[in-house]
C-alpha cells in the first residue's frame, strides 16, 4: 500500500488533514510524525548509520514549516542532501503565504507548496487533489 | 592684477625710483594701519610695515618686535614650505598668491591659523611684498564645532537606523506569527464545524443558519488576516522603480476578475499606452484593488461600466478610474482611506477596509497623491498621481 508521510505539529490540523483524506476515499496508509526530528528518525532511523535503504519509503510526505526541534525546510534541505531521499516528492503544506517560505521551500526542491486554506471544503478538496495526483497520476522516481 | 596690487600701484623695474604709495603718502598708511585685517609689509625680505591688527594678532606689544624680522620668521615652521612656495609665484606674473590657508607663531609661540592674500611689486629694484591676513581661529572653531555636530548627528542616525532595522525585524516575526499562527486555530474551527455539522444530520434551519454563521466568520477573519498581511507587505517590501505599462496591466487584473465571475457582464474602457514609472509588484496590488472595487460596487447596476485612463494636467499626468457603480457620499470621503473603513454595509458590499488603506500606503511608497470624487448611486472616480 502506498503511504503518505504527514509532518504535523498541529493536534487540529492533524485531525482535519487525516480527516479530508478520509474524505477523499483514497485508502492510503497515512503515517504522522509531529515534528521534524520525528520526521528524520522515521526516515532516515534513530542514528545517523550507513544504511543502504531509507527506513520509510512513503509515495510522498507532506510538510508543514513551522515545526519544533527541526524545522520544516531543514527537513527537507536534509531529505534533499541524502542520496537515498533526493527525489522524494515533498510537497510543503503550510499556513504562511510569506514570499521568503515560498523562495525558501522552492530553492531546497520541494516539489509543491500549497497553502492550507481556511475553508474546509476547500481544504478536503486540496487533499483530494493531492492524494489523486501524487498516488494515482504522478509516477514516484525509484527510491532506495 | 588684484585690489591690493592696484592700490599700491603696479611698479616696473624701469620706472626707476618712484616710491609705492604707502611710503609715499601718509593718508595710505593711516588707512592700512586702521584696517582690522591684519596686513605687514616687507621690503627685499626685510619687514618694513605691520598695522595694529597684525601686532594684536602676534601678540606683539609694539612694532619694534617686528620691523626688520624676514617675513618667513613670523610664520609658524609648519607653514615654511608653502611661504617660500608662495614667494616664488610672487615673482612672476600676476605676482599674486590667492587666498591660502597657514599658520602664524605668535610672540609666546603659539600658532594661529590665518588666510593669507599676497601681492608683490617692484620698487627701486628691491621686492615689495604686501600680506593681507584674515584670522581663522573663529572659522576654525566654527567648522569643528561643525564636524562634532555632524559625527553626532551621523552616530544618532546609525542609532536610530540601527532601532527601525530591529523594529522592521519585530514587525517581520509579527507578521508571520499572525500569517501563521492566527490562521491555524481558524482552521480548526472552520473545519470541526463543517465536521459537525455534516454528522448532525437532524438540524433545524436555525441551527444549520447557525453553523453557516460560524464557518462565514472563520472566512471573513481569514480574509481580515490575508489583507492586513497584504497592507503590512505593502510598506515592507524593497521598492524597485522602473517602467511599467499600466494599460495591460488593468487588463490582466480585469480578465482575472472576469475568469472569477463569468457571469458579470461589465464593459471594460482602458486607454491605450499608459505607463507610470513605479513598483511593478506594488501598482499590481494597487490595480487590483482598485479595479476590484470598481468590479464590486458596480454589481447591481444593468449595465456596469469601468473606465481606467489618465489626464494631463498642469504638467502632471492624473489617472482616473471612473465605475458608474453604488457610489458613495462625499460627506464620508475623509475616511475613505483609512484601514477599517467601509462605507457600506458587508452584506450590502462584502469586503474588509483594507483595501483603499493598502492603495493609499502603495501611492505613499510612490510619493504620490490619491483622492476620491463620488455621488451615490452614480458612481465613483479614484484618481491618483504616481
Amino acid at each position: 500500500m502506498k503511504t503518505i508521510l504527514l509532518i504535523e505539529d498541529n493536534a487540529d490540523d492533524e485531525e482535519l488533514t487525516l480527516y479530508a483524506f478520509r474524505k477523499s476515499n483514497m485508502a492510503n496508509h497515512i503515517i504522522v510524525a509531529h515534528d521534524g526530528q520525528e520526521a528524520l528518525e522515521l526516515l532516515f532511523g534513530p542514528e545517523d548509520g550507513e544504511r543502504s535503504r531509507l527506513r520509510l519509503r512513503p509515495s510522498v510526505v507532506l510538510l508543514d514549516l513551522k515545526l519544533p526541534k527541526v524545522s520544516g525546510l531543514d527537513v527537507l534541505r536534509r531529505i534533499r542532501s541524502d542520496p537515498r531521499s533526493r527525489f522524494l516528492p515533498v510537497i510543503v503544506l503550510t499556513s504562511s503565504r510569506e514570499q521568503e517560505d515560498l523562495i525558501a521551500s522552492y530553492r531546497l526542491g520541494c516539489n509543491s507548496y500549497v497553502r492550507k486554506p481556511v475553508n474546509f471544503l476547500e481544504f478536503v478538496e486540496a487533499a483530494r487533489h493531492l492524494d489523486l495526483y501524487w498516488l494515482l497520476l504522478n509516477e514516484s522516481p525509484p527510491c532506495k | 592684477m588684484n585690489a591690493t596690487g592696484c592700490f599700491f600701484g603696479p611698479a616696473d623695474a624701469g620706472d626707476g625710483g618712484r616710491l609705492v604709495p604707502w611710503e609715499s603718502e601718509p593718508r595710505y598708511r593711516e588707512l592700512l594701519a586702521m584696517l582690522p585685517n591684519p596686513i605687514f609689509v616687507s621690503r627685499g625680505n626685510r619687514i618694513v610695515f605691520i598695522n595694529a591688527a597684525g601686532l594684536r594678532l602676534l601678540q606683539a606689544s609694539d612694532e619694534e618686535q617686528v620691523i626688520g624680522r624676514e617675513p618667513l620668521e613670523i610664520f609658524h615652521p609648519e607653514s615654511h614650505a608653502l611661504v617660500v612656495e608662495c614667494c616664488a609665484q610672487l615673482l612672476e606674473a600676476p605676482r599674486t598668491v590667492p587666498a591660502v590657508e597657514a599658520k602664524v607663531l605668535t610672540m609666546d609661540g603659539a600658532s594661529v591659523p590665518v588666510e593669507v592674500t599676497a601681492a608683490s611689486s617692484l620698487s627701486d629694484g628691491e621686492m615689495v611684498v604686501e600680506v593681507v591676513c584674515c584670522d581663522l581661529t573663529e572659522r576654525k572653531a566654527a567648522e569643528a564645532a561643525i564636524h562634532s555636530l555632524n559625527e553626532d548627528l551621523e552616530r544618532r542616525v546609525a542609532l536610530r537606523t540601527e532601532e527601525l532595522v530591529a523594529a522592521n525585524k519585530e514587525l517581520d516575526a509579527f507578521c508571520y506569527a499572525v500569517s501563521h499562527d492566527l490562521r491555524a486555530p481558524l482552521r480548526a474551527i472552520a473545519g470541526f464545524t463543517r465536521i459537525l455539522s455534516e454528522s448532525c444530520a437532524t438540524k433545524t434551519d436555525e441551527e444549520n443558519d447557525y453553523f453557516e454563521r460560524v464557518i462565514a466568520a472563520t472566512e471573513r477573519m481569514g480574509c481580515l488576516i490575508d489583507d492586513l498581511l497584504n497592507l503590512s507587505r505593502v510598506s515592507r517590501e524593497v521598492f524597485h522603480r522602473e517602467s511599467v505599462n499600466l494599460s495591460g496591466m488593468a487588463e490582466e487584473v480585469v480578465a482575472e476578475l472576469r475568469r472569477a465571475e463569468p457571469g458579470r457582464d461589465v464593459e471594460f474602457v482602458v486607454a491605450e499606452g499608459l505607463v507610470a514609472q513605479g513598483d511593478e509588484r506594488l501598482l499590481r496590488i494597487m490595480l487590483e484593488n482598485l479595479l476590484g472595487n470598481a468590479w464590486k460596487f458596480t454589481a447591481r447596476k444593468a449595465s456596469a461600466r469601468i473606465e481606467f485612463g489618465a489626464t494631463s494636467e498642469r504638467g502632471e499626468k492624473r489617472f482616473f478610474i471612473r465605475d458608474n457603480g453604488a457610489g458613495f457620499d462625499m460627506r464620508y470621503a475623509g475616511k475613505l482611506f483609512g484601514a477599517f473603513q467601509r462605507l457600506h454595509g458587508v452584506k450590502e458590499f462584502p469586503g474588509t477596509g483594507i483595501g483603499l488603506a493598502t492603495v493609499q500606503r502603495i501611492i505613499n511608497r510612490h510619493g504620490g497623491r490619491v483622492w476620491a470624487e463620488a455621488e451615490v448611486d452614480r458612481g465613483a472616480t479614484i484618481s491618483f498621481v504616481l
